[in-house]
C-alpha cells in the first residue's frame, strides 16, 4: 500500500498500535516514526501547546538566521562544514524523563523530533495511574486507595494530576469501556471540585480568609477556570450583607420630613463591606473572572436596588400632598445613592465598581426622572408666583395703608375706592383754586384731631405748615404727601429682597437638579435642559413680572408727580428727590442684574448646567433680554427725571422771574443801573433754578455710573439751554436790565461749567454773548443789526432768525427795529452778493 | 446507464447514480458530456471493479457525505454489518479495493477499507502483525532490541 494509505490506516489506531506496528519491519518503522504522527499523539493527550511549539519554531528560525547573517557578513571566514546544514539545529535531547506525571507533562520540548519519545515517556507514567483511577470502585475508595490520590496530597498537585488524567483520557477512546471510564473519571473530578469548594466555604468564614482561601481558589482556578469558586465566593459574600441592619423604608419620611442620616449610615456600612469583599475577591481571583463585579452586582441587586426603588416610591407618594418634600427627598435619596456609587470610585480595582453600581442605581431611577424634573420646574414657578403675588399685594396694602393714614387726617370718607377720582379732581384744579377746592371738599372729619386746622379758612398753600413733621392737613398737601410716600415707595417697587427670594428659589431648584447633571447621557442633558428652564422661568418672574413692573410703576409715578408739581406752586424744596429715588431704583436694578449675573456664573456655569463656551443657549439669551429690559427702563426713567427737573425749573422761572428783572423801571434817565443799594447779581429765579439743578445733580453724583451721569448732565444742560431760550423770548429786556441779564447768563454759564460737560460750553457762552445784544444803546441800532448778523460771534449756536427774535425782546425794539432790519438785510444782501 | 471498461477490457453497465459514487467518474461524465456512456477505468481490473460496483450498487441510495464530514483521523473503526461481510476477502483483494477506492475517489469505500485494515492491526503484537500481513522481519537483532526498548511503554504491564 502507498504511504498515504498506510498513514490513513494508522490514523485510525491508537499510539500503542503504532508502537507495535513500528516494530514489525524497517518499512513500517519508517512510516510510523514520522514526527508529525507523534506530535499529533501529544496533541491528543493535551501535552502539546501550539503557542509554545510556535515559539520553539521561531527560536529555531532566529537561530538559523543568525548563522546566515554571520556567513553573509564575513565572507573571509570559510563556510563551515555543511554536513549539518539540512539537519535541524542541535537541540537538547531529552535524555532523562521524570517519572512524575505533572513534571513530565511540563517537560515536553515541543520539538517534533522529540515528540515520539516524549509521548512514550508520558504514556508510561500516565497510563498506570489512569487505569488505576478508572477502576470501577466507590468514590470513597478512590480517595482512599487510588494511586493518584496517594501520590498527590497537596490539593494543587492533585488538581493538576487529575486534570492531566482527564486530558490523557482521550487516549482511551477506542477502548470498549471508554464511556464507563470517562464517567468514573468525571465523577472523581466532580468530587474533587466539590470537596475543594466545601473547603473554600469553610475557610471563607475565618476572620482572615485570605491565605487558606487563596490556595483553594488557585486550585479551582487551575482546575476549571475558577467559575465555580467565583460563584461560591459571590454567594458567600452576598450572604454576609444579610447581617447589616437595613433601616425601615417607612422611616425615610416621617412627620412630613425626610431623614437620610440613618440610611446614609446603612449605606456606609454596606459600602465598607462591599469594598472589603471586593478587595478580597480582587486579591484572591484572577481578574478575568470579574469576581468583584459579581460581588457588587449581587449585593446591589439583592439589597440596594429594591431598597432604593422602595425609597423612591415613598418619596413619590408625597408628590401630590407635599411637593417640596417630594422634591427634596427625591433628590436627597438619589444624591445619597450617587454618593454611595462615587465613594466606590476610590476603590482602585481593575474593574470600575462605581460604574457598575451606578448603572444599577440609575436604571432604577431613570423612569422617575422626567416627571421629577418637571415637578421641580412646576414647583419653582408656583413658588415664584407666590412670592411675587405676596409681594405685590403686600406692596399694595402698604401703599394703601400709607395713603389712608395720610388721608384720614383730611377725611375719613376718602377711602381708597374714591381716592383716584379725588386725586384727579385735585390735579385738575388750577393752582389758585386749590384752597377753594379743599374748602369745598366735604370735610366730615369731626373727630379728626387736626380737624380744626384743616378748615377751609386756613388756606395752607399760602401759609405753609409751620409744624414740619406733622401730618398734612389739607387735601392737596395730603395728596402731595401721598405722592411723596409713593416716590419713597419706589424703593419698594421692587426689592432686592424679592430678587433674592426668587434666586433662592431657583437655586434650591437647581440644587435638586445638581445631582443629575453629572450623569452622562440623556439624564444629564435633561437636567441641563431643565436647569435652563428654571433659569429662564426665574428671569421671567424677576424681569417682566417684577422689575419691569416696578419700573413702569415708578415711571408712572414720576409722570404723575410732574403733572401734579406743575399744577402746584412749589418751591425747589418740595420737588423732593424723585430722581434720587429713581436712581436708587436704577441702582437696585443694577444690583439685581449683578445678582443674576453672579447667579448665572455660580449656579448654572459652575455646576456645568450650561457650558461657558456656548453663547447661544436660551438662558444667555434670556439674561440679555433681562439686561436690555433693565437698560430701557432706566433710560425711560432718566428721561422722565430730566423732564421733571426741567419742568420744575421752568415753573420756577415762570413763577419767580419778575417782569422788572430785566426791565427795571426807569425812574431817572441818568439812573441807568437799578441800584438803590442793590448789588448787581443774578436774579432770584436764576439762583433758584441753579440751586435746584445743583442739588439734584449733586445727589446723583456717585449714584450711578459716570457715563450714564454724563449723558444725563448733558441732556439736562441741553434742555436747560432750550428752556432758557424759550424763557428769554418771553422777557422784555431793557438796556438797563441787560447787566442783570448778563449776570444771570454768567451765572448759568458758571453752573454749566461746573458740570464739566464740554459740549455744553458753547451754548451757554452764546447765551452770555446774547447779553451784548441788549447792552447796546438804542442809538446804535446799526450795531445791533451787525451783531444779529454776526453768527460767528455766537459760534454758530444761533441762527440769524433766532437772533432776530432775541433782538425783538429789546424793550426799545419798535424804535430800533427799522435800523436793525436795514443792517441785517443789507448784510444779507452783501453776503449773497 | 453508464458503461465502465476495466483495465482488461471488460464492460460493466451500471446505473448512473451507482457509477457516480466515484467522484472521478462523476467528474469525467460531467466533463465529457451527457451523450458519452463509455468510461474507461484503466487502473482497475475487472475482478476488483466488479467488487467495487457491487458496493456502489448497495450504497447507491446513501446520503451524499460531504468531504469534511469524514474525519480520517477518527479512531472509530466500527463498520456496518454488510460492509464487514463485504470486506471479508483475501488480503490482496482488500488492498486492491482500497487502491481502487482511492483511485476512483469513493470516500466511504476507502474509509471502510482503511477501517478494516486498522481492525486487523489493532491490539496485535509485532509478531502477529508480521504473520498476518506476511511481512519479513528485516531488522538486525540490535536494531530490533533498540526499537523494542523505545516502544516498551506500549506493552501491557
Amino acid at each position: 500500500l502507498p504511504q498515504s494509505l498506510t498513514d490513513r490506516i494508522l490514523d485510525k489506531l491508537d499510539p500503542v498500535d503504532w508502537a507495535r506496528f513500528a516494530q514489525v519491519s524497517r518499512a513500517t518503522n519508517r512510516i510510523t516514526y514520522r514526527p508529525n504522527r507523534w506530535v499529533y499523539a501529544l496533541r491528543l493527550i493535551g501535552a502539546w501547546n501550539e503557542l509554545k511549539a510556535r515559539e520553539v519554531v521561531a527560536y529555531g528560525t532566529i537561530f538559523d538566521a543568525e548563522i546566515d547573517s554571520a556567513d553573509f557578513n564575513d565572507k573571509s571566514v570559510p563556510i563551515p562544514d555543511l554536513i549539518d546544514v539540512d539537519s535541524p539545529a542541535p537541540l537538547p535531547a531529552v535524555t532523562h524523563f521524570s517519572s512524575d506525571l505533572i513534571q513530565i507533562y511540563d517537560q515536553v520540548s515541543h520539538i517534533p523530533e522529540n515528540a515520539r519519545r516524549e509521548f512514550g515517556a508520558i504514556y508510561a507514567v500516565a497510563k498506570p495511574l489512569y487505569d488505576d483511577a478508572v477502576i470501577a470502585r466507590s468514590l470513597a475508595d478512590v480517595v482512599r486507595r487510588s494511586k493518584v490520590y496517594q501520590l498527590y496530597n497537596d490539593p494543587m498537585q492533585l488538581a493538576k494530576a487529575l486534570h492531566i488524567l482527564k486530558k490523557f483520557s482521550t487516549i482511551d477512546k477506542s477502548s470498549d469501556d471508554y464511556n464507563a471510564h470517562i464517567e468514573h473519571l468525571d465523577a472523581i473530578l466532580e468530587l474533587f471540585e466539590n470537596s475543594c469548594l466545601a473547603e473554600l466555604e469553610t475557610v471563607l468564614d475565618v476572620i482572615d480568609p485570605k491565605v487558606p482561601a487563596r490556595m483553594y481558589i488557585d486550585v479551582l482556578v487551575y482546575f476549571n477556570g475558577g467559575s465555580s469558586a467565583a460563584e461560591l465566593f459571590a454567594r458567600h459574600a452576598s450572604f454576609s450583607f444579610e447581617v447589616l441592619a437595613r433601616p425601615e423604608v417607612k422611616s425615610f419620611i416621617e412627620d412630613k420630613k425626610f431623614h437620610i442620616s440613618h440610611i446614609k449610615h446603612y449605606l456606609d456600612s454596606e459600602k465598607a463591606l462591599v469594598v472589603t469583599k471586593c478587595i478580597l475577591a480582587n486579591s484572591l481571583f484572577p481578574t478575568p473572572l470579574k469576581v468583584p463585579q459579581t460581588v457588587i452586582t449581587n449585593a446591589n441587586e439583592r439589597y440596594l436596588v429594591s431598597y432604593f426603588s422602595e425609597l423612591l416610591e415613598i418619596s413619590k407618594s408625597q408628590r401630590e400632598t407635599l411637593p417640596q418634600l417630594y422634591l427634596d427627598s427625591f433628590s436627597a435619596i438619589f444624591g445619597l445613592f450617587l454618593d454611595y456609587c462615587d465613594s466606590l470610585a476610590s476603590v482602585k480595582l481593575e474593574q470600575n465598581l462605581a460604574q457598575i453600581a451606578y448603572d444599577q442605581i440609575v436604571k432604577v431611577v431613570v423612569p422617575s426622572i422626567p416627571p421629577f424634573m418637571h415637578s421641580i420646574v412646576d414647583y419653582m414657578n408656583l413658588n415664584c408666583e407666590g412670592i411675587i403675588g405676596e409681594w405685590d399685594s403686600a406692596a399694595d396694602t402698604e401703599q394703601e395703608a400709607a395713603e389712608s393714614i395720610l388721608l384720614s387726617n383730611v377725611s375719613r370718607e376718602k377711602e381708597k375706592t374714591d381716592f383716584l377720582t379725588s386725586f384727579k379732581h385735585v390735579l385738575m384744579m388750577p393752582v389758585t383754586a386749590i384752597s377753594k377746592a379743599s374748602s369745598s371738599t366735604p370735610a366730615a372729619s369731626t373727630n379728626d384731631l387736626n380737624g380744626s386746622t384743616s378748615r377751609p379758612q386756613t388756606p395752607s398753600m399760602s401759609t405753609p405748615d409751620t409744624s414740619t413733621g406733622e401730618l398734612p392737613t389739607t387735601a392737596l398737601e395730603a395728596q402731595l404727601a401721598i405722592m411723596k410716600t409713593r416716590l419713597e415707595n419706589i424703593r419698594s417697587l421692587f426689592s432686592i429682597q424679592l430678587a433674592m427670594d426668587l434666586l433662592t428659589e431657583a437655586r434650591s431648584s437647581l440644587e435638586r437638579l445638581k445631582v443629575f447633571v453629572s450623569l452622562k447621557g440623556d439624564i444629564g442633558k435633561l437636567a441641563q435642559k431643565n436647569a435652563e428652564r428654571i433659569f429662564t422661568s426665574m428671569l421671567d418672574f424677576l424681569g417682566p413680572r417684577h422689575v419691569q413692573k416696578g419700573f413702569d410703576k415708578a415711571i408712572r409715578h414720576l409722570d404723575e408727580y410732574r403733572a401734579q408739581a406743575t399744577m402746584s406752586e412749589v418751591t425747589s424744596d418740595t420737588v423732593s428727590d424723585p430722581l434720587t429715588i429713581f436712581l436708587e431704583l436704577v441702582n437696585v436694578g443694577d444690583l439685581i442684574q449683578q445678582l443674576v449675573d453672579a447667579f448665572y456664573e455660580q449656579e448654572l456655569i459652575a455646576p456645568r448646567f450650561v457650558s461657558k463656551q456656548d453663547f447661544l443657549t436660551q438662558s444667555i439669551q434670556e439674561k440679555r433680554k433681562f439686561e436690555q429690559m433693565l437698560d430701557e427702563s432706566v433710560a425711560t426713567g432718566l428721561n422722565k427725571g430730566i423732564d421733571v427737573l426741567i419742568g420744575t425749573s421752568e415753573r420756577i422761572l415762570i413763577a419767580e422771574q419778575l417782569g422788572s428783572d430785566y426791565n427795571p423801571p426807569v425812574i431817572d434817565n441818568s439812573l441807568l443801573f437799578i441800584g438803590g443799594g442793590t448789588e448787581l447779581g443774578p436774579t432770584r429765579a436764576a439762583q433758584d433754578v441753579v440751586q435746584l439743578l445743583k442739588k439734584h445733580l449733586a445727589t446723583l453724583d456717585g449714584a450711578t455710573e459716570k457715563s450714564v451721569l454724563d449723558v444725563f448732565k448733558q441732556e439736562v444742560g441741553m434742555q436747560l439751554f432750550g428752556l432758557l431760550c424759550r424763557h428769554i423770548k418771553q422777557q422784555t429786556i431793557s438796556v438797563a436790565g441787560a447787566p442783570i441779564f448778563m449776570c444771570d447768563m454768567n451765572y448759568f454759564y458758571a453752573f454749566v461749567s461746573s458740570l464739566r460737560q464740554r459740549q455744553l460750553y458753547d451754548y451757554f457762552a452764546a447765551l452770555k454773548t446774547l447779553g451784548q445784544l441788549y447792552l447796546i444803546d438804542g442809538e446804535d441800532s446799526k450795531e445791533i443789526g451787525a451783531l444779529v448778523g454776526d453768527l460767528n460771534r455766537f459760534k454758530g449756536v444761533f441762527q440769524a432768525e433766532e437772533l432776530y427774535e432775541f433782538a425783538q425782546r429789546r424793550a426799545d425794539w419798535p424804535k430800533v427795529k427799522r435800523e436793525v432790519e436795514k443792517v441785517m438785510y443789507g448784510l444779507v444782501e452783501c453776503i449773497i452778493m | 446507464m453508464v458503461k465502465l471498461i476495466s483495465s482488461d477490457g471488460e464492460q460493466f453497465e451500471v446505473e448512473r447514480n451507482v457509477a457516480e459514487q466515484s467522484i472521478l467518474i462523476k467528474n469525467v461524465i460531467a466533463d465529457i458530456g451527457d451523450d458519452t456512456t463509455e468510461v474507461p477505468v484503466p487502473n482497475v481490473a475487472s475482478s476488483v471493479l466488479k467488487k467495487v460496483l457491487e458496493w456502489c450498487e448497495y450504497h447507491k441510495d446513501d446520503p451524499v457525505v460531504a468531504e469534511d464530514e469524514i474525519n480520517p483521523r477518527s479512531r472509530n473503526i466500527e463498520i456496518g454489518e454488510w460492509d464487514t461481510k463485504f470486506m471479508q476477502v483475501d488480503q490482496e483483494m482488500l488492498f486492491e479495493i482500497i487502491l481502487a477506492a482511492n483511485y476512483l475517489d469513493i470516500r466511504n469505500l476507502l474509509e471502510i477499507g482503511c477501517k478494516t485494515v486498522a481492525g486487523m492491526i489493532k491490539r496485535k503484537s509485532p509478531e502477529e502483525l508480521r504473520r498476518i500481513f506476511n511481512i519479513p522481519n528485516d531488522f538486525t537483532p540490535e536494531e530490533e532490541a533498540q526499537i523494542r526498548r523505545e516502544n516498551e511503554w506500549a506493552e501491557d504491564r
